[in-house]
């Protein structure tokens, strides 16, 4: 086992055991997300004291592929940006994990061949000297990846499945583009998009260098302002393709030419573009459910409270209020407001302005990232556990994803947000299910910052088959929510009301940047049931709250094996509520 | 009186008393904002009697209010220079109809009007007399000045304490369709009351004033707010502009009278005037009571009807019921004292500390960035005071109050200063009581520090924390939005409040946007140190002190050269190029003629010789700037659309549509378009000598003629050659041109075919 997983890392296991810290983590990160029991009592019980002392905990592996990344298996901590978690419990926690670090460094070798990391991260080694600014990406149906560069290229990239720099090949295939921010396979070539159009591209004679760059529709405002970025090219059921627009921040070079600047629209075979929605501030990532419902996430800002993940559809006034200038032009679904409100909490303002759409769901500003991006459905069980049909969605600055479960209530999607996977090597802007089932990331942090090592590059996630402890789904009940778990849990800890806090509040409705929590309250639990699979807990609590953000934390309940869940805490949005 | 005209006159007389102000009580701006809030932690009359200057004349002085910064009255040497004599009557015998608001007394409340205006005209020729007249150059702006004037007002902090004139300015947009459609916040909490301008003064002696208030009001209240003499002059040309609706001319200054100027100078010092105002060569001669074991509530200032010979400040239930309860502690602290400062300064009408003030929301307005640099809240409304003492350093924060430091070039509010003896026994308060228990030392010194300072330049770059990411440094612009330069750090920030900031940004500054880099005290951008969060943040210190002796962060070092060469074969580039627009395509050859195709407009839209193009814009600038060509001999060819489908147009806007392009063998584009059924190919290759370029389109289609715009200009004679302005162009294959519309120039006809019709074309320059 130990040679097995020798070979299967590239890596000599005198590398994983040094230095001692290095070695601590993989340890601790083996221990949480392992099904079967350790080698040896001694050294679980150490790393359950370990975990337990422990506010954050760390799930995932990255594997070092290139030469360039120092020796050892670096293991990133989930970032948990709750505000009230401090790094310092005290004394006696700290004279704790140290002591457990020793023990568990001494009996670590005995261990270690049992376990094994739920979630491994390879960096993608990218050619020396290039900015692979990664913000496009598209796996071929033959397997080979396109990726899109800010600075105006598309890459092909083959071979990257063995994790084998020297068998992964790169050739640059289009260049000439304005900062192509998706791709799409289809029609034998990639829809691109980028800043001025939606471009296909296609290679004619057959070298796998574009050579057609047709532009299919360039008739949506570009004022010269850099804050207009375009994104999309997602298929609708319908056969067009969704195209998002971000607002113009600032000075406009041409005014007159901003129209539709933070619209969605759909660009029709013909190359027609028809206006659909309005009131997007940054909607960077758009992605498609199993139902074929297409999807934006926008980013915290002006008119934006927080990172947000709305259903794309006709008629929709997301919030952005600049958007609205475009309603006077022809072929506006949206006619122009007379009054808008401001400065008034989400939920009068939804009473008071009904055109206003609010998002499926809301990802509190660093409690679940700080600014979305991409979205990726999860297409079955065997992409990254039992998540079959649940949103991947990407964040820029805390270079992480996060996980969306959707229900529809009232005939309207809503749902949960919990933080999943972090550690990417820099901001999170593109995903893609490579043709393994491994998930590709495509990363690039100009412009603002990020978390991570590099301000840009891809990495590649797979999955061992081993079952997270997270909380699989978080659903609205008319007397509070079912919290639903990837694995049977305890009962003494799953029905204790000590196990779980429930607060909910909401937020501003403002032309100011992002917003406070606000109006928030604590909801008590009154009682918590097991259900007969010992999957799911029902929680009665004081009434929910209609508009509002529920953030549940669940950190008292422990799987059958006794560990804690990887991420305790969820993240509800309750549009409408369940009536009996 | 008939009824009718009494009803009338009593009408007009309720319409009359419901157009007077709100506010015709003084507004001590503090007290009418916590007047009644217990957390302001000072005792609300105690304000009032420090503002009010009680002290004064009835000479109080307790050793609490001693400790507080003294509210000090106009000087009034040389009034005459900037305040119109005129107004000045007005003013003192009625302060509160003419300046609502005010905080000077009435000092003839019980007089008759007769009595009253004699002794306000006499006191009006004595100022006047002090300098005057009145200094006015009757010089005009222009109407941008007077825009400037207006901006400067509403943006660099005035509306904080006195009240907007306009609406405030969206926070994102240049668009009016706000103010039509967007409900901002109310403005609620009164202003700092303004007079009306045009009557007052001259906009030479109000810009004199704007630079430097505390010659004429040293008390500080209305703060130094750092104008540049042109800056000062647009505001007070704007200030005065629109308090003189009608556009009239200044009436001229009355001639000073002798008689009255000796009358105006005995009543000076008799009513008090002198005891409040300073005023070379008077003294006050008004002796009043000590108020200890004075029945205030009932006679004096302080009664509820004017009292003979007693000043009559018009204090509303609220100020009276709060001044006769005016008490203090015998001892004052330090907190005391900050408490009130920052109230008789305002410091809340911009700052929040320990959760009070801030601005209210419907001023927060118009607090806003220079221009739009997308750094949300931070960017725009100044930084909490909370912990400010364990914040800054001494010097820096004595630099800020004195003089008015600015480490925030992208906001436009700016912070003013108030004077060092208004501010001194603050900033001893702020640095005492905000003082970190555990004070900090970084080791700056030795080998040690050495290494740590190459740790540090990586931390910051790209391949560490990425600082240099969104914060400039030492005047380096950041690689995207431009947060605070952090090239001052070290003498700006007191080292422990940097570490605590660095580990957790959200507990100094709630909502902050920058994100937290070290959770667990471990590091979550660099390996360095084991990731260890206090060796990294104290490298990070170590390099910014050392910043100068040093090189600049990975990232930030500028190693890359963005220019284009094209050398085996065309290259083609997209960007936004200055007087071609958002859509430009410019194309470059190895021979060393490019050109810049405009896929909006459609059509070639500038030729040049040399130097190609500059990719940084579209390949690593986030601000995407419009670029010129490199080259030179930049020649813009005629505009669009080129193509309409009869001579007569239309050529103004119509349905030409650009298609994209295709590269040839040679890598060349090939740029296509359509107008209806019309498709068409478009390519420009340079000449066999390498100096013009040949252009070929290729018309396909059912049949049918389109016009090709050539362009105004001359023929030259018998020849199928066309001088434009800059360019000439020949036809080498083609139909002859015929003249279309005047502002067309010349235009080719094309037979469309379904087979395609080429057409060539050399252009020269």
């Amino acid at each position: 086992m130990v040679n097995r997983l020798k070979n299967f890392l590239g890596l000599s296991m005198d590398n994983l055991r040094s230095p001692l810290m290095g070695m601590w983590h993989s340890r601790l990160g083996c221990d949480l997300h392992r099904r079967d029991a350790c080698a040896t009592f001694l050294h679980r019980l150490v790393l359950r004291s370990v975990v337990l002392s422990m506010p954050t905990r760390r799930c995932l592996t990255v594997i070092p592929t290139n030469a360039g990344i120092q020796n050892g298996a670096a293991i990133h901590p989930c970032k948990r940006l709750d505000p009230r978690v401090r790094e310092d419990d005290g004394l006696r926690s700290l004279l704790g994990r140290i002591c457990c670090c020793v023990i568990v460094a001494l009996t670590a070798p005995f261990a270690s061949a049992e376990t094994s990391p739920v979630y491994n991260l390879y960096p993608i080694p990218t050619p020396e000297g290039l900015s692979f600014e990664a913000s496009a990406l598209e796996v071929l149906p033959d397997g080979r990846v396109a990726v899109g560069l800010r600075k105006g290229e598309v890459w092909l990239i083959d071979g990257l499945y063995d994790n084998d720099p020297a068998t992964t090949t790169f050739k640059k295939i289009a260049g000439a583009l304005q900062e192509p921010l998706d791709l799409l396979y289809k029609d034998d070539g990639l829809y691109l998009v980028q800043r001025t159009e939606l471009t296909h591209l296609r290679d004619t004679d057959g070298d796998d260098v574009i050579d057609v760059y047709r532009t299919v529709n360039n008739q949506w405002g570009v004022t010269g302002n850099y804050h207009e970025y375009a994104y999309g090219a997602t298929p609708s059921k319908d056969g067009a393709l969704w195209i998002t627009l971000n607002i113009t921040i600032g000075k406009m070079a041409y005014p007159e030419h901003g129209a539709w600047r933070g619209w969605g629209v759909k660009i029709w075979p013909d190359g027609r573009l028809e206006p659909m929605c309005a009131g997007m501030r940054s909607p960077c990532g758009l992605g498609t459910n199993l139902e074929g419902d297409v999807f934006y996430t926008d980013q915290q800002g002006n008119w934006v409270p927080a990172g947000s993940l709305h259903l794309l559809r006709k008629g929709a006034f997301y919030g952005h209020v600049d958007s609205l200038k475009s309603c006077d032009l022809p072929g506006s679904p949206i006619a122009k407001p007379e009054k808008v409100p401001a400065g008034i909490p989400l939920p009068q303002a939804k009473a008071e302005f009904p055109l206003l759409s609010l998002p499926a769901v809301w990802f509190p500003y660093k409690k679940v990232g700080m600014s979305t991006t991409d979205i990726l459905c999860i297409e079955n069980d065997e992409q990254l556990g039992p998540f079959k049909g649940q949103l991947l969605v990407g964040d820029f600055t805390t270079a992480a994803i996060s996980r969306v479960y959707l229900e529809k209530v009232n005939g309207e999607y809503q749902g949960a947000c919990f933080n999943f996977i972090d550690g990417f090597q820099s901001a999170v802007l593109r995903m893609d299910w490579g043709k393994d089932g491994s998930l590709l990331v495509g990363e690039s942090n100009r412009g603002w910052n990020s978390y991570g090592t590099k301000s840009f590059g891809m990495d590649r996630v797979t999955w061992n088959g081993e079952t997270p402890f997270e909380m699989q789904e978080m659903r609205l009940t008319p007397d509070g929510f079912i919290l639903r778990f990837t694995k049977p849990v305890k009962a003494e800890a799953a029905t204790n009301i000590g196990s779980y806090t429930l607060s909910s509040y909401t937020l501003m409705y403002h032309k100011n940047y992002g917003s406070p929590e606000i109006d928030t309250q604590a909801h008590a639990i009154q009682s918590a049931t097991l259900s007969e699979d010992g999957m799911e807990v029902r929680l009665v609590t004081d009434p929910i709250r209609r508009y509002y953000i529920h953030e549940i934390h669940a950190e008292g309940v422990r799987s059958m094996d006794g560990e804690p869940l990887a991420h305790a805490d969820g993240y509800y949005t309750a549009n409408q509520l369940v009536v009996e | 009186m008939p009824l009718k005209t009494t009803i009338q006159y009593l009408l007009l007389a309720v319409a009359v008393l419901h157009a007077l102000p709100l506010f015709a009580s003084p507004v001590e701006i503090g007290f009418e904002r916590f007047g009644t809030d217990d957390a302001i932690g000072v005792s609300p009359g105690l304000l009032l009697y420090n503002e009010l200057k009680c002290a004064a004349c009835h000479g109080d002085v307790s050793p609490t209010q001693s400790a507080f910064p003294e509210h000090k009255a106009p000087i009034l040497d040389d009034v005459g220079a900037r305040v119109r004599l005129d107004y000045l009557r007005e003013f003192i015998a009625h302060p509160q109809q003419v300046k609502p608001g005010t905080m000077m007394p009435d000092v003839m409340a019980d007089w008759g009007d007769g009595k009253r205006y004699e002794a306000a005209d006499a006191l009006a020729h004595f100022l006047a007399s002090q300098g005057g007249p009145v200094a006015d150059s009757g010089e005009k702006l222009t109407a941008n000045g007077y825009k400037k004037g207006d901006d400067l007002f509403h943006s660099v902090g005035c509306v904080a304490c006195h009240e907007p004139v306009r609406k405030a300015q969206a926070v994102e947009s240049e668009d009016d369709f706000w103010d039509d459609s967007v409900e901002t916040p109310e403005i609620t909490l009164p202003s700092v009351p303004l007079p009306n301008f045009f009557n007052k003064t001259s906009p030479d002696a109000l810009a004199r004033f704007l630079l430097d208030p505390a010659a004429v009001r040293p008390g500080g209240r209305m703060p130094n707010m750092t104008l540049t003499e042109e800056e000062a002059r647009e505001i007070a040309h704007w200030l005065i502009d629109n308090d003189n609706a009608e556009g009239v001319l200044p009436a001229k200054e009355p001639e000073i009278d002798p008689a009255k100027v000796t009358r105006g100078k005995e009543l000076f010092q008799t009513l008090g005037c002198a005891s409040c105002h300073e005023l070379k060569g008077t003294t006050t001669s008004l002796v009043a009571p000590k108020l200890a074991g004075l029945d205030f509530a009932a006679k004096g200032c302080l009664a509820e009807t004017t009292q003979k010979d007693i000043p009559w400040f018009d204090l509303n239930d609220a100020q009276r019921t709060a001044l006769i309860a005016a008490g203090g502690t015998s001892e004052t602290t330090k907190t005391d004292l900050i408490n009130h400062t920052l109230l008789a300064l305002n410091c809340y009408a911009c700052h929040e500390r320990n959760g009070l003030g801030g601005p209210e929301p419907g001023r927060a307005a118009y607090f806003a960035e220079t221009e739009e640099l997308d750094l949300g809240d931070e960017g725009r409304l100044p930084p909490t005071l909370t912990g400010v003492g364990g914040k800054l350093t001494p010097t820096w924060l004595e630099a800020i109050l004195t003089n008015g430091g600015r480490v925030r070039p992208y906001m436009a509010t700016r912070m003013p200063h108030f004077g060092p003896d208004n501010v001194v026994p603050l900033l001893e308060a702020l640095l005492a009581v905000d003082k970190d228990p555990k004070p900090l030392a970084i080791n700056v010194t030795g080998l040690e520090a050495h290494h740590r300072n190459r740790y540090g330049r990586e931390l910051m770059g790209t391949e560490g924390l990425g600082c240099v990411s969104c914060h400039m440094l030492d005047g380096h612009k950041s690689l995207g939005i431009p947060a605070v330069d952090l090239a001052i750090v070290s003498e700006r920030l007191q080292p422990a409040w940097f570490m605590s900031y660095m580990l957790d940004p959200n507990s100094l500054r709630p909502g902050t946007r920058m994100p937290t880099f070290f959770l667990e005290r471990k590091s979550q951008g660099s390996e360095l140190f084991g990731r260890n969060a206090a060796k990294q943040i104290e490298a990070l210190w170590i390099y910014l002190r050392e910043l100068k002796q040093t090189r600049l962060p990975i990232g930030m070092e500028k190693t890359d050269d963005y220019a284009l060469t094209p050398v085996d074969h065309p290259l083609v580039h997209r960007t936004f190029m200055k007087d071609i627009g958002t859509h430009a395509i410019a194309v470059g050859f190895p021979e060393g003629i490019h050109f810049a195709f405009d896929a909006f407009g459609v059509r070639p839209a500038v030729v040049w010789r040399g130097e190609f193009i500059d990719a940084e814009s579209a390949q690593a600038n986030r601000f995407t700037p419009f670029v010129k060509p490199l080259g030179d001999s930049v020649v813009m060819l005629p505009p669009g659309p080129i193509l309409a489908s009869s001579a007569a147009g239309p050529w103004e806007k119509n349905d030409l549509r650009f298609t994209g392009y295709r590269l040839d063998a040679s890598r060349t584009p090939i740029f296509g378009y359509r107008l209806g059924g019309v498709t068409v190919e478009e390519s420009l290759r340079p000449t066999s000598n390498g100096k013009a370029f040949q252009r070929r389109l290729v018309f396909t289609g059912p049949s049918q003629t389109v016009f090709l715009r050539i362009g105004k200009g001359e023929q030259v004679e018998d020849s199928a050659t066309y001088r434009l302005a800059d360019v000439q162009i020949e036809i080498i294959a083609g139909p002859p041109a015929q003249a279309g519309p005047e502002d067309v120039g010349w235009v080719l006809p094309i037979e469309v075919t379904e087979a395609g019709t080429s057409i060539e074309q050399v252009i020269s320059w």
